[in-house]
């Protein structure tokens, strides 16, 4: 048996291309998902439902509540209610923070490509 | 009625594929144990095997160690429901494709190499289709195919190893 067949050369040949296409084709499309593209939170209160980019940090008032959004989280800092149960969720990057007695909803969406999908061990 | 001397390699065979199932099953566990600290990076032990079959036996008994292989792990670890077990076969499935089509075309260890560049495209593949279908996988599939690669070449190298001793001892019946 020789040490080095003809194909041998050729299989490597074909394994590097390969890898660097794929690894340029890779960078690309990670380049292309790591620009930042907003998530959104989105307030629902009796008779009206309110729509507010993550991508902006700030701290707002709204009816009952006072709100902040930071690093696209959520949390609520202020609330007229007796548990304060919101206000104890502190900082929310996906879900819900409810205030029942205001019938007010927080619903915190991180854009679409953070968070898991599918989690397999 | 078969020869004694057909019966007996008959029986060494059986008892090789055995064997070498039952090995495979262990590495897999070992494989499984060891976390190795980059993620998308997995040895590979129980491939030595599949290549090791494939020289001292045959395609069509490398086929049968490579599928008890597969279902006893994920049977025995309990992953027989879960996607592992069909990430993993796709993997295997491919590899051995690979395996068994170029196994008296390359040396062993560009075959190991290419062994695992297949298990881990089948891998993706099936991930992608069934379970995640995102491009992210991409970057993904790029670093595991770097780690492949490596572990695939010592994986060769072992395997070259062992086939030597192999082909040399004789089970003697």
């Amino acid at each position: 048996m020789t040490l080095v067949k003809k194909n041998d050369i050729l299989f490597f040949v074909i394994l590097a291309s390969l890898m660097i296409l794929l690894g340029w084709a890779a960078s690309a499309e990670r380049q292309r998902h790591l620009t930042p593209s907003g998530g959104e939170l989105v307030i629902e209160r009796p008779g009206q439902t309110l729509r507010y980019s993550l991508d902006r940090d700030r701290s707002f008032s709204i009816g009952t509540h006072t709100v902040e959004i930071s690093a696209g989280r959520v949390r609520v800092t202020e609330a007229r209610c007796p548990l304060k149960t919101c206000e104890k969720q502190g900082w929310v990057a996906q879900g819900v923070i409810i205030c029942a007695p205001n019938r007010t909803a927080f619903i915190v969406r991180p854009s679409r490509e953070e968070g898991y999908d599918v989690i397999t061990r | 009625m078969m020869s004694s001397h057909g019966k007996r390699t008959m029986l060494r065979r059986l008892l090789l594929i055995a064997l070498l199932t039952a090995m495979a099953i262990l590495l897999n566990a070992f494989d499984m144990a060891l976390t190795l600290p980059v993620p998308s990076v997995r040895i590979g032990l129980s491939h030595i095997l599949t290549i090791v079959a494939l020289y001292t036996l045959g395609r069509k008994e490398a086929l049968l160690v490579v599928l008890f292989k597969v279902l006893l792990s994920a049977l025995l670890f309990g992953k027989l429901a879960s996607p592992s077990f069909f990430i993993a076969l796709a993997g295997n499935s491919a590899a051995l494709l690979f395996l068994t089509a170029a196994y008296r075309r390359l040396s062993l260890i560009p075959l190991s190499i290419g062994g695992a560049f297949c298990n881990n495209l089948g891998q993706i593949l099936v991930v992608y289709l069934f379970f995640v279908p995102r491009t992210e996988l991409l970057w993904y599939f790029f670093l595991m195919l770097l780690g492949g690669t490596m572990s695939g070449f010592f994986m060769g190298l072992l395997a070259g190893l062992i086939i030597k001793r192999v082909n040399h001892a004789v089970v003697d019946l």
